[in-house]
């Protein structure tokens, strides 16, 4: 039972519906930082479905504490809005991609030029977000910096989880220099690990849900290294892109035949870096995109 | 015809004869193929001469045969035998053909 003082947030993705009933002014803050350029999520008159997963986050309590409860239990406890930020929208993920059907859920970057999207896959930690933020910055649209969607329907759209992006500490020197961004300025929620910045701190790009996808890029950051760029073969983009698969599980054949079926449709290439100068040449320099 | 070289690919002899397991699914991509089992979620890259070592796993054709044939189809290639052995060796670690 929903108490009057609740609101309720519904996230739709991949065919995953997340339910967040929340409360108190601090969760309203989270919750308008991390899902604001998320739609809303409409149900068909008289066909309201069932969430797969419904998250409580209280924020009112005595103690001060932020709460999130998954059913009775307790998931998560901390004083810190940036701290749970940073856990709700990693939980999010994780719960959205877990009951995911209908099509692909990879980890990548999606971003976009002139309406044509350019797909980023790396697994966490691959520099994705970083690579995101500079794309930004030279003027693409944004997508997302971590989850995105191909449904099966062969349309080559991909769609992503959008989400402010996601920055590991180690590129704070970036973010100072590069992007004159603080850590500590209004609309940013930092934690010891983990900056959290809105797509329009970096570019004046739209936020887009959806895109279709003329290229795949694997970057590779390696200090000093000069740019390479390796065309790949569509076996290759394919066996690549299963590394990115998370929703394996569910799909037929553990999504094997759909990832091909993009690796054909789609032209590959790896690009090693080792510095963002190199990457507004190369690959991004193609009049298409 | 050459025995096999002092490597892991020892246990290959030339009278062998491969043969491809059931119930792999695979995925022609040009002149690749990827492979993959069910119940196993790793993937099997191939290149065009494995993806060829892989149709001639067909239970009917020995070691020797395969090498012969390959050699025939790329006498440029210097290191053929050695590729040949790798690739079945590969097979036999991923348990995708069978002896």
């Amino acid at each position: 039972m929903i108490k009057d003082e609740h609101k309720k947030r519904r996230i739709a993705f991949a065919g995953s519906l997340l339910d967040i009933e929340y409360q108190g002014a601090p969760a309203e803050r989270v919750m308008a930082f991390l899902f604001r350029d998320l739609p809303q999520y409409e149900a068909m008159p008289g066909n309201e479905a069932t969430a797969h997963f419904t998250y409580r986050f209280e924020s009112d309590r005595i103690d001060g504490n932020l709460c999130l409860f998954a059913g009775d239990e307790l998931e998560r406890s901390c004083d810190s809005e940036a701290d749970m930020a940073l856990h709700l929208i990693s939980q999010a993920c994780y719960q959205l991609a877990y009951f995911s059907t209908g099509g692909l859920v990879m980890h990548a970057a999606l971003l976009s030029r002139n309406g044509q999207g350019i797909l980023l896959p790396g697994s966490t930690g691959k520099g994705k977000s970083s690579l995101a933020a500079w794309l930004l910055h030279r003027g693409y649209d944004y997508l997302t910096d971590e989850l995105v969607y191909t449904p099966d329907d062969h349309s080559l759209q991909g769609w992503g989880l959008t989400r402010p992006l996601n920055l590991k500490r180690a590129a704070r020197p970036l973010l100072r220099e590069v992007f004159h961004i603080s850590e500590t300025e209004p609309g940013v929620m930092s934690n010891a690990l983990v900056d959290l910045i809105p797509p329009e701190k970096f570019g004046s790009g739209k936020v887009l849900q959806s895109v279709g996808l003329e290229r795949i890029i694997f970057p590779r950051f390696q200090p000093s290294a000069s740019l390479e760029i390796r065309k790949l073969s569509k076996a290759q983009t394919g066996l690549e892109l299963m590394q990115c698969l998370i929703n394996a599980r569910n799909l037929p054949e553990h999504g094997f035949p759909a990832v091909a079926n993009l690796a054909r449709a789609i032209p590959a290439y790896q690009m090693v870096y080792g510095g963002f100068e190199q990457v507004t040449g190369g690959l991004f320099a193609s009049s298409k995109i | 015809m050459s025995e096999p070289t002092n490597t892991p690919e020892k246990k290959l002899s030339p009278e062998d004869l491969p043969r491809r397991k059931a119930d792999y699914r695979l995925e022609q991509l040009d002149d690749e193929l990827l492979l993959y089992h069910p119940s196993d979620t790793r993937i099997l890259y191939l290149n065009q001469s494995a993806s060829l070592v892989w149709g001639l796993c067909d239970g009917e054709h020995q070691v020797s045969q395969i090498l012969q044939l390959l050699s025939d189809l790329y006498p440029e290639a210097k290191e053929i035998e050695a590729d040949i052995y790798a690739t079945l060796a590969q097979f036999l670690e991923h348990g995708c053909i069978e002896l």
